[in-house]
């Protein structure tokens, strides 16, 4: 609570300043791999309004993960002596985010050129959802160290690096952002853990206000 | 001044902590959504047992201590023993413990010289509890004079270190498993069970 308060206070201070700033909006899709499971991709959209201050951009972030099924099996057992003593559990983990997010973008090189070079840094709010489903018998058999549904929202915060070239008043720029897991613990002995996505984006900035 | 006030302040805090003591609860209880009332079924060490007793939700204890100047306690939610005979065989009991009054347990007749390595090789192994060599009985709230329970007993995970040590007393192990019983009027099903073991629990004479 205390850190959403803060973040609404730079919000509150910056914007007075950010009124006479260029305006641009970005949207933009990408790729992204979770850093905590290898079998873990998804795609995802979002789009951002950019504040620039000469060589300082401001930015508000909403982003979406689509929903990306991960499958596996899990065992299940019986006491029943008529069955095979354990079987399959077939289960299917269905991965998705959401995350709204103020950063800052620095040009770091490329000053006089047409291609500019930024470093970025994110804090926001994500939310996580991994839904899980079983399919087996059961009406005879019981899983073993069963996966359950996981919801967790909390603070992350985000690096990375981007390009961009100029063309005429708008921008193309590809970035790639590394991103830390929502803030907060899985209570539950999961087999797996939060994303922490490495995000690979492709966007658009285009130009809506000038001083 | 000051500084004394500070002296007793942290006098008084290490005397509180000193008599108090220290307390934990080493018994993990996650529900399963697919069986209202009851744990998951895991082999990770929760330190539950439960099951329905004809219908019902029954689950054991939690495996808690707490230490101090005034007292230390312990409970805990089960108790595995051989006992000590003359004669070629014996009782291996498992008793899982909701109250030292409220209970479930499992007798199985085993050779005299039964090991912890005999123990082992249970695990994997589903076993028939006939009546003969092998029963459970029930002490729960609400039921009485149920007599002896047949029904068959799962081992997922049967395991131990140090089985070496002097005496067992530091035999070390883990086990978890399935069970379902018939007492005739009273079924106990579903049962789900995750221990760690050591010598607090287990004894082998």
């Amino acid at each position: 609570m205390k850190r959403t308060l803060s973040l609404l206070v730079v919000i509150v201070v910056l914007l007075p300043k950010l009124s006479f700033s260029q305006l641009y909006i970005e949207p933009f899709a990408g790729y992204q791999k979770n850093l905590n499971s290898p079998k873990n991709n998804l795609l995802n959209t979002g789009v951002q309004l950019a504040f620039k201050l000469k060589n300082y951009e401001f930015l508000f972030q909403i982003q979406k993960s689509w929903p990306q099924s991960i499958n596996g099996v899990d065992s299940s057992y019986t006491t029943n002596t008529s069955l095979p003593i354990s079987a399959p559990a077939y289960k299917t983990i269905n991965t998705s985010a959401f995350t709204f997010a103020i950063g800052n973008r620095f040009k770091i090189a490329g000053r006089k050129t047409k291609n500019s070079y930024f470093i970025k840094f994110y804090t926001g709010i994500m939310s996580q959802n991994n839904a899980v489903k079983y399919d087996y018998d059961k009406a005879n058999y019981i899983i073993l160290n069963p996966d359950k549904t996981i919801n967790v929202t909390g603070i992350f915060v985000s690096g990375g690096f981007e390009y961009m070239r100029q063309i005429k008043n708008n921008r193309l720029f590809v970035e790639l952002n590394f991103s830390s897991p929502p803030s907060g613990n899985i209570k539950y002995p999961s087999s797996f853990n939060l994303m922490a996505p490495i995000t690979l984006n492709v966007g658009y900035s285009i130009k809506i206000s000038k001083k | 001044m000051r500084i004394e006030r500070y002296k007793i302040g942290y006098a008084c805090l290490l005397l509180s902590i000193f008599i108090t003591g220290c307390s934990g609860n080493s018994t993990f209880f996650y529900p399963d959504k697919e069986n209202s009332g009851l744990g998951i079924f895991s082999n990770t060490g929760n330190n539950v047992f439960s099951c329905y007793v004809n219908g019902n939700p029954w689950r054991t204890q939690d495996r808690k201590w707490s230490s101090g100047v005034a007292s230390s306690s312990h409970t805990y939610e089960i108790n595995i023993s051989k006992q000590y005979t003359d004669s070629p065989t014996t009782l291996l009991s498992i008793i899982w413990y909701r109250s030292y009054f409220d209970q479930i347990s499992l007798f199985v007749s085993v050779p005299r010289n039964f090991s912890y390595a005999d123990f082992a090789t249970w695990q994997g192994k589903r076993l028939s509890i006939d009546g003969v060599n092998s029963y459970f009985t029930m002490q729960v709230d609400g039921y009485n004079n149920t007599g002896l329970g047949l029904g068959t007993i799962y081992f997922n995970k049967l395991n131990f270190d140090n089985m070496d040590s002097a005496f067992g007393n530091e035999v070390t192990g883990r086990m978890s498993g399935l069970l379902e019983v018939d007492f005739g009027s009273v079924k106990i099903t579903s049962g789900r069970f995750d221990h760690n073991l050591d010598a607090n629990v287990i004894h082998f004479w």
